[in-house]
């Protein structure tokens, strides 16, 4: 079928009418003024103790944000989350951050540096600045880590901007043993003198001296490690004793362990301890392997 | 919405013209490599928004040379516009710079009347181009602190002041797709629109202040953008 160049013409022009009706009608601005930036970072202060357990937040540290030459602080935003200000006029911000660890205190300076971007949303709503790009100056801090979420600032955020982590580790190099002296039918004394506590690590200082336990009582002995020995002997001398002491073998091992936002940090476990009579005390139980502060004992041997 | 609907237009325009455009395969190539012709033309809309609008100067021209059924096509433009407010967000704006694009065009149409391409017929039109552009433009604007005292009002930690941000020679490129018709009104005078999808908008360097409109191409923030362009074309044929 074949067309004359009329028809071509009227077609094309009915066309192209049409057409400029659409391209007006899409010409029009649609003006939206919504935005979600803001010059607010979000800081969350993460304290995590011995594995890596996160201490809840009302457990946290008193926290107090400053910046220079201003006396009020950045208010809370959650128990453990603050909104740091960003300066609007500058691509770097530098806020102090005082601590309170029980009775001490620290004071970290943190320099957030950042990139803004402005734009005119449109002539009706008016501009608009964006803070993205951020990065943040830790060699004036003393927290173990700090890790970057979210690099620019939102009104509607989805968490943190930053993490920042304060771990506490609870690990010890000192072994608690607790020596128990139940009452059975062996007992042939109602309070057992003791008269010296030592072990063979350093100088075999003293470790209990002139202590007694009495029937159904026990005696909990603190035992420093050495970071170099894998085994430690522990002598006990009690004064109603024929012999001259009876003796605890503790071998143990130390290794390096870190939660991955943490310093690492050396612990030691306790493998296994044994007598070296074994008529004199009974087969003694490791309750802790791990050495730390909040386990009362990491074994317990009874006495005959 | 919007999008859809020209997307549909232009399938549809461009289906249309395609089976037109198969259906002879065997064309009698006029002017493969010297141009039949010379049309320059001259964007109606960039006139009309520079007569109503006091604060915008727009202005942009295109030619296009006539290879038988491609065309070679080069575009120039120039943009100036201020915008201000002294409102609760108080501001200025003010911005010029300049664009060019080029690229092939290709006609879809057979003119089956003449069983050839011509240049003196109507057009419609498929092509790629590259584009560039050129911003200069500052705005002053307050700045905005969201901490808000105990009265609810905003700026408690840092106070409202008055910043001035700024391009120089922005450069900015992308790429386009148009596609669009030429018609012929009056002998060498024709009319015609350009539909173009515009993506992969790139600044070149790095930018803080983003550009409200880039010549050429729409609002800066915007890394694609759909346009009509209406051209008053006049037509300089070098052949009968």
């Amino acid at each position: 079928m074949k067309h004359n160049a009329f028809w071509y013409r009227k077609n094309h022009l009915s066309v192209l009418i049409a057409l400029i009706f659409f391209g007006l009608a899409a010409c029009q601005d649609e003006s939206d003024c919504t935005t979600d930036s803001t010059n607010i970072v979000q800081l969350e202060f993460i304290k995590l103790v011995n594995e890596g357990r996160q201490q809840p937040a009302d457990e946290l540290d008193d926290i107090l944000v400053f910046r220079e030459g201003k006396d009020t602080p950045v208010e809370r935003i959650t128990p453990n989350t603050v909104g740091v200000p960003l300066d609007p006029t500058s691509n770097s911000t530098t806020v102090f951050i005082f601590r309170e660890i029980g009775d001490a205190a620290t004071f970290d300076t943190l320099v957030l540096n950042y990139q803004r971007e402005q734009a005119l949303i449109s002539p009706d709503c008016g501009p608009d600045q964006r803070f993205l790009g951020l990065a943040v100056d830790t060699a004036r801090t003393s927290f173990d880590s700090l890790r970057l979420r979210e690099p620019e600032t939102s009104q509607f955020p989805d968490g943190a901007n930053f993490l920042i982590y304060t771990c506490r580790y609870e690990m010890t190099d000192e072994l608690q043993l607790r020596f128990n002296y139940p009452a059975n039918e062996d007992t042939i004394v109602d309070t057992l003198i003791v008269s010296r506590v030592y072990s063979d690590v350093g100088k075999q200082e003293n470790l209990r001296l002139n202590d007694s336990i009495p029937e159904n009582g026990s005696l909990t002995v603190t035992v420093p490690v050495a970071e170099e020995r894998e085994q430690i002997k522990i002598f006990l001398e009690i004064e109603q004793d024929d012999i001259p002491f009876r003796e605890v073998n503790v071998l143990y091992r130390r290794n390096t362990f870190q939660v991955p936002t943490c310093l690492a940090q050396d612990q030691y476990q306790v493998d296994s301890v044994w007598m070296a009579d074994t008529t004199r005390l009974f087969e003694p139980e490791i309750t802790e392997e791990l050495l730390n502060i909040n386990n009362p004992t990491n074994a317990q041997i009874s006495i005959r | 919405m919007l999008r859809f609907l020209f997307g549909s237009i232009v399938f549809s325009l461009l289906g249309i013209t395609s089976v037109q455009a198969q259906a002879d395969d065997s064309l009698n190539v006029v002017g493969k490599y010297e141009p039949l012709a010379l049309r320059v033309g001259v964007s109606l809309n960039n006139l009309l928004r520079t007569a109503v609008r006091d604060n915008d100067t727009q202005y942009s021209f295109q030619a296009d040379a006539v290879f038988g059924r491609y065309m070679l096509v080069a575009e120039y433009g120039r943009a100036e516009l201020s915008r201000s407010s002294v409102a609760e967000n108080p501001f200025t704006y003010e911005s010029q710079g300049s664009f060019f694009r080029f690229g092939p065009d290709v006609n879809l149409l057979v003119n089956q009347a003449k069983n050839s391409f011509r240049a003196d017929g109507d057009v419609i039109f498929f092509g790629l181009r590259f584009a560039r552009a050129q911003v200069t433009d500052e705005m002053t604007l307050q700045t905005r602190d969201d901490t808000e005292d105990i009265n609810g009002n905003n700026n408690a930690f840092w106070p409202s002041q008055e910043i001035t941000t700024q391009n120089s020679n922005r450069g900015v490129i992308w790429l386009e797709m148009t596609a669009g018709m030429k018609v012929q009104l009056y002998r060498n005078i024709f009319l015609g629109y350009n539909l173009r999808f515009k993506f992969a908008r790139n600044f070149l360097g790095d930018t803080s202040l983003i550009p409200y409109e880039i010549p050429g191409f729409g609002l800066g923030e915007n890394e694609e953008s759909f346009r009509f362009d209406y051209y008053l074309i006049y037509q300089i044929p070098f052949r009968k």
